[in-house]
């Protein structure tokens, strides 16, 4: 495929502009009854279907059973870390300690997406099983061809799904885990994957797995892509960054407003004259 | 029972906080290490002050020239543009100061992230010294010839900037101006871009003396829900 033109500049281009039209399959404002992705509100969904259920439709997937889509709540709970030294939670307490949550909270949002943690690893981590389970396909030696892969993956820099700094092993996906058995889902085909891929990847280098594995692969087996995990991610790691954006904003500590001087370590250049005001004291 | 035993409690983590750009007291700082009162406040601009902010460096007298041309030509934003409408929509709905400001900025953040994406080709390019413009950055348009001359019309003559003579579309141009100005990497870039269009953008979206939901163009563009 030969590479685009940069649409920024043909955009400037076009005198009569771009089509003025665009179709959604997201929503109509009826008047008497909000169309959601196809189904009425009141007469579809309401008193039916779950919040998850719900998220599964605005991404685009189908309505979820209870089962389905309690495996995602269990993911969400799975994942509320909430202790406010977690460093994009300590961001959320900075922006909260103007004394507003929301903004807060957005700002864990933008800072999370394009990240290397969050929904981003989950979704690059989903991008691994889906490689993952092209070339094992039928095979019999599946750790091996796994490793086999991951040798030829080498020039990828970050191995997302993988690490757990500070602790002995991801708590997240351990209960994550005990859901995933319990509702009977460990049979299915990407968590069967990743357990292999984490077998694989501990045996050869000791690292170990993290949730960002294990969401992927829920994702991955309840049929959602890749894109659609940034929409589910964001909403299912949102509930630790709810309770610091809240906490914080009711503190409003001084000290997150501006560390005390003596914090700084200053380590730019030393004090001088600029080039104009050394020239006037010298004119 | 106080939990004492956690997954941070294991480390000694350092108990400063690294500085960079600004030091001295808050009452008297210095920004790259000069003095920001007496000095820079005194003898330079806005636009030298951002710019040695980035780079780290006073800039010379035509860097400084032409960053604050290129500011210039990037300055405007039409309510065309996603961002200033982000901006008149905020303020239609209702939104404070600062949620004018931060949609803006976001909306901002995320064209410029958009428009240098598109050019990474490009800075390739200049961050590898090669002597031809990639043909994806050259203008068939002869409205943005004249945009790039009235450009070169306005820069300083002693400043060498790559690709200049060969065609390139005028944003092409501009990130090969910033470049010239020690602007190198991505963030550098995304970071002068949103800024240099930020009073614009906020300013187109809070004209309208009298905003009201019924004289926005609220199905412009159309939207056909197709279930």
């Amino acid at each position: 495929m030969s590479p685009k033109k940069p649409s920024s500049t043909e955009g400037s281009e076009k005198e009569q502009g771009p089509g003025l039209s665009i179709a959604t399959r997201t929503g109509w404002a009826s008047g008497t009854d909000n169309h959601f992705r196809g189904y009425a509100i009141g007469a579809d969904l309401l008193g039916k279907e779950s919040f998850w259920s719900m998220m599964s439709l605005a991404v685009g997937g189908p309505r979820l059973d209870d089962n389905a889509a309690g495996m995602l709540s269990d993911l969400a709970i799975s994942a509320a870390a909430a202790d406010p030294r977690i460093w994009p939670l300590k961001l959320v307490r900075l922006v909260a300690a103007y004394g507003r949550p929301v903004p807060a909270l957005a700002s864990f949002f933008l800072t999370m997406d394009g990240s290397m943690l969050g929904w981003t690893a989950a979704k690059k981590a989903s991008l691994l099983l889906l490689d993952l389970a092209e070339v094992v396909g039928d095979a019999d030696n599946i750790e091996e061809v796994i490793w086999q892969r991951l040798q030829q993956r080498r020039d990828s820099r970050t191995l997302y799904g993988f690490g757990v700094p500070l602790r002995p092993a991801d708590e997240r996906l351990v209960a994550l885990t005990g859901r995933v058995e319990e509702r009977g889902f460990a049979a299915r085909p990407y968590w069967r994957l990743s357990l292999s891929a984490a077998a694989v990847i501990l045996r050869e280098t000791g690292i170990k797995a993290n949730i960002a594995l294990g969401g992927a692969a829920v994702y991955l087996d309840q049929g959602f892509g890749p894109e659609q995990m940034d929409v589910l991610g964001a909403a299912a790691l949102s509930l630790g960054p709810w309770a610091n954006a809240l906490e914080g904003a009711q503190q409003a500590p001084e000290c997150l407003r501006r560390l005390p001087d003596s914090m700084i370590d200053y380590r730019g250049p030393e004090a001088r004259p600029s080039p104009r005001a050394t020239k006037d004291r010298n004119a | 029972m106080p939990l004492t035993k956690g997954a941070f409690e294991g480390v000694d983590w350092p108990k400063h906080l690294g500085a960079y750009v600004v030091s001295g007291s808050r009452h008297q700082p210095r920004l790259q290490g000069y003095e920001v009162q007496s000095d820079l406040a005194r003898y330079y601009s806005f636009a030298e002050v951002a710019l040695a902010s980035l780079i780290g460096e006073i800039p010379s007298e035509s860097v400084a020239q032409a960053f604050n041309t290129a500011l210039v030509f990037l300055a405007p934003v039409s309510i065309t543009e996603a961002p200033a409408h982000a901006a008149r929509l905020t303020q239609l709905i209702g939104g404070d100061a600062a949620g004018v400001v931060a949609t803006t900025a976001v909306a901002l953040a995320e064209a410029s992230r958009f428009l240098v994406e598109e050019h990474l080709a490009l800075l390739a390019a200049l961050n590898d010294g090669d002597e031809q413009l990639p043909e994806l950055f050259r203008t068939e348009s002869e409205a943005q010839r004249e945009a790039v001359k009235r450009l070169l019309t306005a820069l300083p003559s002693d400043l060498m900037v790559s690709f200049l003579d060969q065609d390139p579309t005028l944003n092409a141009a501009l990130i090969c101006v910033l470049f010239a100005c020690g602007l190198r990497h991505e963030q550098e870039l995304v970071a002068i871009l949103t800024t240099a269009r930020l009073p614009c953008a906020i300013a187109e979206g809070i004209a309208d003396p009298n905003p009201h939901f019924e004289r926005y163009p609220t199905n412009t563009p159309e939207f056909h829900y197709e279930p």
